[in-house]
């Protein structure tokens, strides 16, 4: 694989030697049985120095493997079959250890995935960003000084006294500073970074990658960045190579790549990503399309889904309260407060806010295993309830314990991890007929239920194990549907799969919804998912709810200032990145305030009032509700929050 | 912090108080008392009953358990009925002896089987790990007393280095014991380092495969940096439990190894108490045993606390 050949500036300063990396043929294999199965197959790559590069590909292409491969680091059983990886002129695997440590200390350096799990629980932080300043080894001072000096280029708030904390006394956002400021400490003239953001909520990955642009501008750093967000890429990158089944299918030029795939993969992912300023469902990805090689022509055909005609209501949610607090903490409110919203039969609902806005709070007391302090929640089974009467009504106030079998039936889950939440030793069958017997549900079978998430019957024998990531999915929507409910709580159930699989799990919701009538709770903190397969949208800041309205209503230009925030935040494919780029952003606050609007500590548009008052709900249209101090005119033209 | 440990003692006291009870009815429940016990099998009905008057038996056992209880708390635990002797004295001294014997085993033991669990986990599925991690499997499948036997077959009588048996009786002095403390301390060490070696094998491989352990690799770490400040924290935790259960087994497995030796320690005192139902004897034995089992697991929880910095500072207090 070479690079854009039309690129000619491109490939005559890669001639020079300026090249920061360079991966030639390089093939990655481990050994199963007497097979060798290659992970990365004749991988060739080079970047300038000063440059970005974006690695992209869906789990399993191999991408990590490739960041990994550029520290000299490998899985135990992986070996390099084929090829070199060389590092500011260094082949990173001929290196004695000795050098590949010299190597890790000064010249390349890895921003881990996910800072909670890659900081050491038992050290201060401080003492584990001074162990990388090898060049002031035993003076500690020096080292304290320059610890705090790397967590205020990061903007951790507190650096000081921040030195001397854990890593499990900081949000995973400030994590993921600590992470940065980590890999920055040892003046790396490449910095590695796998999924930086992926386990972050919008607004707090918009912080991060503003942040991380900036220091690569100042600090004139090359990076290498995997992800498989190609917003993000498109934002960051200046080169990308994208990987599939671990050979580099296309690779040049984001800009151009982007623009004009030349590769049927390319040109299947970007249409796959759903986008926050079109409605409906992208379509999956055919991987035999892509085998095949044809690159589509012409526009997308997105799904549009159609919101069930009459509304009838299935749950009721009534000012529900929820307090976390032991004991009153001065200053503060209960977690959740004044909750009120319905799902109706055949709607998906979607509950969006960021992390630590009380979603999945609200979520596990509908489901019962959360105890609310006040307010009412119920299920209607009125109307036209199924012959077999399966379906229950009542009321949701008690917890799983209290509640009829009836009503247990009728609320079902599905978990944001499908491979976590099935036991790993039951097959599926196992997995699907504990609902159907467990609530004698007649008529139906494990194949029927296999059948209704489009999977083949055979499927019944398998573990999960055994299953890919989009089928697991399927199994526990399986699992759900086979108890035959009236309400499915759907927690983030489409963030851990590729956005391949995700369009096909957001159509089988929108089948599901309309032929069986279930109501969806959908949470989320994916604002373009919410887009394609929401009816209605409930925004929530603080454990209140901010806006909540039909989605078209929401996603248009009159909103609460907190909406726009997230809006405001989504990076997407084609965007002008640099008009968009926001500066800093504090994070949202431990917990909610006693008195006056949730949102008012980091409102552009705050006044007085909204720190003593609740604001009032302004009714925009019959369906649509902003909780805000200033007028409907004030929200249409409110500037983006700082 | 001090609410937990607070915490944690007050339930060890109630523990300790919980066995105490349950030790003093369990011997209420068994037939005969110390009266019979005391004056034989052809004693007259009255004889006994004399006997039990002077003895306080004829009370009810709840009174009877709160009088020893009043005592105790006095360190008066009443007096042997074979010796006649203070029962705290007895007690005392072979529990002098045995601490020696413990001592040294858990001291060895535990450094030993800390250091091959590391270096087993270290090198998974290389020789060392397999040496090691088979060796444990033997340790664990032989019951003590082979072992102690091997022990001395290997090292008495083959190569007579250590005596067989301990000559000096109750009241040896350290000194006297010294020589002869290698053996026993060798058959328990055996049987406790391969419960620990393969809970720390274990954590180590856990921890090794985290993410924070790649992360201090990646940074350029020196391996042994590595190791000692970023692994072993995490590791050493789930095998302090594991730890403190070993050290109060010790207390069982002496019995046993000491009976062996002869070892005049706590061990061989039980057993002649048993033998001759020295019922004060067994008591106090069996409330000691309990206190050990207590004790070890607040250690345990305590270095816990050190280790673990989630434990000192919670999430929420900023």
């Amino acid at each position: 694989m070479t690079l854009d050949a039309a690129d000619t500036t491109y490939e005559a300063t890669a001639v020079n030697g300026t090249d920061i990396v360079r991966i030639e043929n390089l093939s990655v294999s481990y050994r199963s049985g007497n097979r060798q199965v290659d992970v990365l197959k004749d991988v060739t790559l080079q970047l300038r120095r000063g440059h970005v590069l974006g690695l992209v590909g869906e789990s399993g292409s191999g991408k990590s493997t490739l960041a990994g491969a550029l520290l000299g680091s490998l899985r135990s059983t992986s070996f390099v079959s084929n090829g070199s990886v060389q590092v500011a002129g260094q082949d990173v695997f001929a290196l004695a250890p000795r050098e590949l440590r010299r190597l890790r200390m000064s010249e390349v350096a890895m921003v881990p995935q996910n800072a909670g799990n890659a900081l050491t629980p038992t050290m201060k932080i401080g003492e584990q960003i001074a162990e990388v300043l090898h060049h002031l080894k035993g003076n500690k001072a020096a080292q304290r000084a320059r610890a705090e000096e790397l967590l205020r280029l990061v903007r951790l708030p507190n650096p000081g006294p921040g030195l001397d904390r854990y890593p499990h006394q900081f949000s995973g956002g400030q994590q993921q500073r600590i992470g940065i400021a980590m890999a920055l400490a040892a003046n790396p003239s490449l910095l590695v970074l796998d999924e930086p953001t992926t386990g972050l909520d919008v607004v707090t990955q918009a912080a991060i990658l503003d942040l991380l642009a900036e220091l690569q501008q100042t600090l004139g750093m090359s990076m290498v960045m995997v992800s498989h967000d190609l917003g993000v890429i498109d934002k960051m990158c200046t080169d990308i190579a994208l990987l599939r089944k671990g050979a580099v299918v296309e690779s040049g030029l984001t800009r151009s790549v982007l623009a004009k795939p030349q590769h049927a993969y390319t040109r299947g992912l970007i249409d796959s990503v759903p986008r926050i300023d079109t409605p409906g469902i992208p379509p999956g990805m055919d991987q035999a399309v892509i085998d095949a090689g044809t690159v589509r022509e012409g526009a997308v055909q997105l799904y549009i889904r159609t919101p069930p005609r009459e509304a009838k209501p299935v749950l009721s949610v009534r000012d529900l309260t929820i307090d976390y607090r032991k004991k009153p903490v001065p200053g503060t409110g209960p977690t959740v407060q004044d909750v009120s919203f319905e799902v109706n039969a055949g709607e998906i609902v979607a509950l969006v806010g960021e992390s630590g806005s009380g979603k999945s709070t609200i979520a596990n007391a509908i489901a019962g295993l959360q105890k609310s302090e006040g307010g009412r929640m119920s299920l209607a089974g009125s109307g036209d309830e199924p012959a077999n009467g399966l379906r229950g009504s009542g009321n949701l106030a008690g917890t799983v314990s209290s509640r009829p079998k009836s009503l247990r039936q009728a609320v079902q889950l599905i978990f944001q991890n499908a491979d976590t939440s099935l036991n790993p030793r039951h097959s599926v069958r196992t997995a699907i007929a504990r609902p159907l017997k467990l609530f004698g549900v007649k008529g139906s079978t494990v194949e029927r239920a296999l059948e209704e998430v489009e999977l083949p019957a055979s499927f019944a024998q398998r573990l999960p194990g055994q299953l890919s990531g989009g089928q697991r999915q399927r199994v526990g929507i399986a699992r759900a549907i086979a108890a035959g409910p009236s309400l499915v709580l759907a927690d983030e159930v489409v963030s851990a799969l590729d956005v391949s699989v995700q369009s096909s799990i957001l159509r089988l919701m929108d089948t599901l919804s309309r032929d069986k009538d279930i109501g969806f709770l959908f949470i989320t903190h994916d604002l373009a998912v919410v887009r394609s397969v929401a009816d209605r949208v409930v925004v929530l800041y603080l454990g209140r709810i901010v806006e909540d309205g039909t989605v078209e209503e929401i996603f248009s230009n009159t909103s609460h200032p907190y909406t726009r925030l997230l809006l405001d935040s989504v990076i997407e494919l084609g965007d002008d990145h640099e008009a968009k780029a926001q500066g800093v952003r504090d994070e949202i606050p431990d917990a909610p305030p006693e008195l006056g609007c949730p949102f008012a500590s980091r409102c552009p548009i705050v006044r007085d009032v909204c720190r003593t008052v609740v604001p009032p709900a302004i009714q925009v249209s019959d369906t649509h509700h902003i909780k805000c101090h200033a007028d409907v005119a004030d929200l249409r033209q409110a500037p983006a929050a700082l | 912090m001090v609410t937990f440990f607070a915490k944690r003692l007050g339930w060890s006291v109630f523990t300790v108080l919980l066995a105490t009870v349950l030790v003093f009815s369990a011997i209420q429940s068994l037939p005969g008392d110390a009266a019979t016990q005391l004056l034989g099998q052809n004693a007259t009905p009255s004889a006994v009953a004399t006997m039990r008057q002077q003895l306080g038996l004829d009370e009810p056992p709840v009174s009877r358990f709160f009088t020893w209880l009043g005592k105790a708390l006095h360190g008066d635990f009443g007096n042997s009925l074979v010796g006649g002797g203070s029962v705290a004295g007895e007690v005392g001294s072979a529990l002098v002896n045995t601490s020696l014997l413990a001592g040294i085993t858990i001291v060895i033991g535990i450094l030993l089987s800390l250091v091959l669990g590391l270096v087993a986990g270290l090198t998974r599925d290389r020789w060392p790990d397999i040496s090691i991690s088979t060796l444990a499997l033997v340790g664990m499948s032989v019951p003590e007393f082979v072992v102690a036997t091997v022990l001395v077959l290997l090292f008495s009588i083959y190569i007579p280095i250590f005596p067989a048996v301990v000559i000096a009786g109750q009241n040896a002095s350290l000194a006297d014991l010294l020589p002869s403390v290698w053996l026993p301390a060798g058959a328990l060490i055996c049987v406790l380092a391969a419960y620990i070696i393969r809970m720390m094998r274990t954590s180590v491989i856990d921890v090794m495969d985290s993410e924070f352990v790649r992360t201090a690799i990646l940074k350029g770490n020196s391996t042994s940096r590595v190791v000692f400040k970023h692994l072993l924290p995490s590791a050493m935790l789930p095998t302090l439990n594991v730890i403190a259960m070993n050290i109060a087994w010790l207390v069982g497995g002496v019995v046993v190894v000491e009976s062996i030796f002869n070892y005049p320690g706590i061990g061989t005192l039980m057993i002649r108490s048993v033998q001759t139902r020295d019922l004060p004897t067994i008591l106090l034995i069996t409330v000691m045993s309990a206190l050990t089992y207590v004790v070890c697991n607040l250690l345990a929880d305590f270095a816990a606390f050190l280790l673990n910095p989630r434990l000192r500072y919670p999430r929420n207090s900023k």
